[in-house]
């Protein structure tokens, strides 16, 4: 019997990428899950287990190391972080057609201050390119919990597939033709997160947590403006919505290095998460965007204390709210 | 030698091409509600004509009101029946009659009456040159760039030439470019008011090009103009747009392009696709055309700085319409020692992405591709306006950046610009507007200190050249600011009649600074450093 065209493919095995593989393939639509990974390939065709939760792998979901055979379907979402993202473009290029259309899932930019969106259209010839986002995390829904998620590109039918692709009883798609404020608002889950632990860690007011979010909100949509984007697309599910998520997730890795970052400043035990927060210091210095909580931030991760960041940023003069 | 290709390749039959027309516009129209465009139509045109209309015009608006007046009791069919109509005297209004033997004639004689031109000025020189048969036009608009590509292109798909657009000789300039690279005749929109004079209107009209009417602004009118590109792109008529729309009133490079003309190419592209067509690709060629003077330059900044010339997108009488000063221009011209020079940019596909010399599409890394994908799936013809509409919007970017690549800068924009800048660093708190209306004395500078900011001018310039991202012209890639500053001031007292810059002594007059301003927008789109501060007691 030959097999089934598979509808999708999803490019990463980790954690997020498999649990999100597991979820589309419970519809029972076939595709691929691709992991440079031999090891790990093997691993899930053996046991048929995820990682996050050892939930069951669906038959309908084909682990693959063959990359050119992961490209087979038009439709791909990329599940690595921002990192990783130039490095795995670079390896599909060659095989990727203009058929394809990418869907990403990175919280972050690039290093060199790039959204992902623009290191698939730099690296490749597609240019039909998504960004889901929000407070989503693929395990928890396969454990019963209910979650809702933002699907962001320029291209309404691309909205529209992933849409309908990712209809589940407990999953909420939401649409937005706005990709560069979703990205931004990716972006800026790092700092939040971060922000989130420090608060948590030195026992701040309670107040504290409101302000952070409600600030990040100005602060996030001018980096958004400043992009190409919209103000009002950090106030949706890519935006707050996954900020509050995170608030009190005691448990994400991110928020626990804050944590400990409030009693040793200049000692970040999650590297990756600094190096986003000093990418979004840099962009927003080239882009002249005033971003006082995400230098606030960067500046507890490169030694300075707690307090004193706090007390300047409070000290900052104040304008009208929306400004 | 004609070369038979584009609209060249076989004779059209006019009547054939009215006929598809109407129908492909009907086709278009087939789900819009006609009621709703006829009336904005009828509207539109009526208030344009006003009462006082001439006999043609009469029976036209006639036509129109009784249109509007069955509007609403109209049925489907009688409304298909005005449509039709209307339709029609668009398209025969904008139809051009290409003819392939005034084209043969035109390009044998043009560069002759040019030449008798010169003949007035040097006689002896000119009469040894012809002799000697170096004599030539190509002398003077020169080509450069990915002509070889071009040449090639014109037998694998359908070219779109996207130029610039300064001034009204645009269009001859590089239509003699394309002749003389022995490159095909490509049809092209113009003014409907550069057809007034019935000697210049005939020829236009047998050359390639086709009537705009920038006055009709309704729908309707816009569906047909745009179906007619189409139309032609599918018959492979290699075309030519001004994607800016009209001449760049400010001097600067067009940064916003009309996409509406730009969006054919690839509603063509994707007919050829649906109908296996052979020869299918259509493939846009960014041009930039470069003068270190511009005839109507005067006019153009005039309107530019006038807000209510803003909206004035149709000038009738400006320097274009005076033979003697088109005249005088193109004796300047030929007599300079810069040419006019014309830059074919690197191809691009409908969707902004380079294309190579095979014609194939190429990706960031130059690895070629079919980029029919982006509009097929599954091997199906899929059409979705509102990812053409991104896919378009691409590709006016990528057509912008080449602009600025594209572009030659000379003597003329770098001493304006130099100039104006001074003027910026004396009077930092006053904005633009204000600092054009300082007395002549506050718009003198001293040699050394214009000089020092062409210096440093330069310097950015020829670092910018050198990464590729602008083109240097006359003495601005090496020459010293003296030379650069001497070259200008000269070319400023060639033609216009008043001077953008004149120098006595040591002494430096921004003596039109309108004018100057015109040229020194050119530079407005390059990352240039702020001008150095001006020191006190200065301007002299």
């Amino acid at each position: 019997m030959s097999e089934q065209r598979p509808i999708a493919a999803v490019l990463g095995a980790g954690p997020w990428g498999a649990s999100f593989a597991s979820l589309l393939g419970l519809q029972g639509q076939p595709l691929r899950l691709w992991s440079s990974s031999a090891e790990k390939v093997q691993q899930l065709r053996e046991t048929r287990r995820i990682e996050a939760g050892g939930a069951e792998l669906p038959e309908a979901v084909s682990p693959v190391t063959d990359l050119d055979l992961a490209l087979e379907p038009e439709l791909l979402f990329l599940a690595v972080p921002p990192s990783r993202v130039a490095a795995l473009v670079e390896r599909m290029a060659p095989s990727l057609r203009p058929e394809h259309r990418v869907v990403h899932t990175a919280k972050g930019f690039a290093e060199d201050g790039r959204s992902v969106s623009s290191i698939i259209r730099d690296g490749s010839c597609v240019l039909r390119v998504a960004a889901l986002a929000g407070p989503v995390e693929p395990a928890d829904l396969l454990r019963g919990e209910e979650a809702a998620a933002v699907v962001a590109s320029p291209f309404a039918a691309l909205v529209e597939e992933v849409q309908s692709l990712l209809s589940h009883p407990r999953l909420r798609t939401y649409g937005s033709l706005d990709l560069v404020g979703v990205e931004v608002g990716g972006a800026m889950w790092s700092p939040i997160a971060l922000a989130a632990g420090l608060i948590a860690g030195a026992g701040l007011g309670r107040a504290l947590p409101a302000v952070l979010l409600t600030r990040a909100i100005v602060e996030a949509g001018r980096l958004s403006v400043a992009l190409g984007g919209e103000r009002a697309t950090l106030s949706g599910l890519a935006g707050i919505g996954d900020w509050m998520r995170t608030l009190h997730d005691h448990d994400d890795e991110v928020v626990r290095a804050g944590m400990a970052l409030a009693a040793a400043p200049g000692h970040c035990e999650h590297a990756e998460a600094a190096a986003r927060v000093a990418t979004l210091v840099a962009l927003a210095e080239r882009l002249g965007v005033d971003m006082p909580i995400v230098t606030a931030v960067d500046a507890v991760i490169r030694g300075r204390p707690l307090q004193e960041a706090l007390g300047t940023l409070m000290l900052l003069p104040t304008g009208f709210e929306g400004d | 030698m004609l070369r038979k290709e584009g609209i060249a390749r076989q004779p059209i039959d006019d009547g054939e091409v009215i006929d598809d027309l109407v129908a492909a516009v009907e086709k278009r129209l087939a789900g819009a509600e006609l009621a709703y465009l006829l009336n904005e139509c009828c509207f539109a045109e009526e208030k344009r004509l006003g009462s006082q209309v001439d006999g043609k015009d009469a029976g036209y608006l006639k036509q129109l009101r009784e249109i509007r007046r069955r509007l609403a009791s109209a049925s489907e069919e009688e409304l298909r029946a005005d449509l039709g109509q209307l339709v029609r005297i668009y398209a025969e209004e904008i139809h051009g009659h290409f003819d392939a033997s005034t084209y043969e004639s035109a390009t044998r004689v043009l560069p002759q009456g040019l030449a008798l031109l010169l003949r007035k000025q040097r006689l002896w020189g000119m009469l040894s040159r012809t002799l000697s048969g170096t004599l030539s036009l190509s002398d003077r608009i020169r080509c450069s760039g990915e002509t070889a590509t071009l040449d090639r292109l014109v037998e694998l798909g359908t070219c779109i030439l996207v130029p610039t657009h300064l001034s009204n000789l645009d269009s001859p300039a590089i239509g003699f470019a394309l002749h003389d690279a022995g490159l095909p005749p490509m049809i092209y929109g113009a003014g409907i008011n550069l057809f007034t004079n019935w000697l210049l209107s005939w020829f236009m009209d047998h050359m390639g090009a086709y009537r705009i009417d920038r006055a009709k602004g309704h729908q309707l009118y816009k569906e047909v103009l745009k179906e007619y590109s189409t139309y032609s792109l599918e018959r492979r008529w290699h075309s030519l747009f001004f994607p800016g729309g009209t001449r760049a009133r400010s001097g600067g490079l067009e940064t916003r392009l009309k996409k509406g003309l730009l969006a054919t190419g690839l509603e063509a592209y994707q007919r050829n696709l649906a109908n296996g067509r052979d020869k299918g690709r259509v493939f846009f060629f960014p041009a930039t055309i470069n003068y270190n003077l511009v005839l109507e330059a005067e006019t153009l900044i005039e309107d530019h700085l006038q807000v209510a010339g803003r909206s004035r997108y149709i000038i009738s009488d400006d320097e274009f319409s005076r033979p003697d000063k088109v005249l005088q221009f193109v004796r300047n011209m030929l007599s300079l020692d810069n040419p006019v020079e014309v830059v074919f940019g690197q191809p691009l596909d409908p969707f902004g992405n380079p294309v190579g010399p095979d014609g194939l599409s190429l990706d960031p890394a130059g690895r070629p591709f079919d980029p029919a994908g982006y509009v097929m799936s599954g091997g199906e013809l899929v059409r979705d306006t509102q990812r053409d509409r991104h896919y378009t919007g691409r590709l006016a970017e990528a057509i912008s950046r080449a602009y600025r690549r594209d572009t030659i800068l000379y003597e003329t924009h770098v001493l304006a610009a130099a100039m104006h800048r001074r003027l910026e660093a004396h009077h930092p708190g006053e904005d633009l507007f204000r600092r054009l209306l300082l007395p002549a004395q506050l718009r003198c500078f001293d040699q050394r200190e214009v000089d020092e900011e062409l210096r440093a001018m330069l310097g950015e310039l020829r670092a910018l050249a050198a990464r590729g991202e602008l083109r240097l012209g006359g003495q601005l890639a090496e020459g010293r600011p003296e030379d650069v500053c001497r070259a200008g001031v000269h070319q400023f007292s060639c033609y216009h009649s008043s001077r953008a810059v004149t120098q006595d002594g040591t002494t430096l007059l921004m003596e039109d600074p309108k004018l100057a301003l015109f040229y020194a927008n050119r530079l407005a789109t390059y990352p240039l450093s702020r001008p150095a501060k001006a020191a006190q007691g200065s301007p002299s």
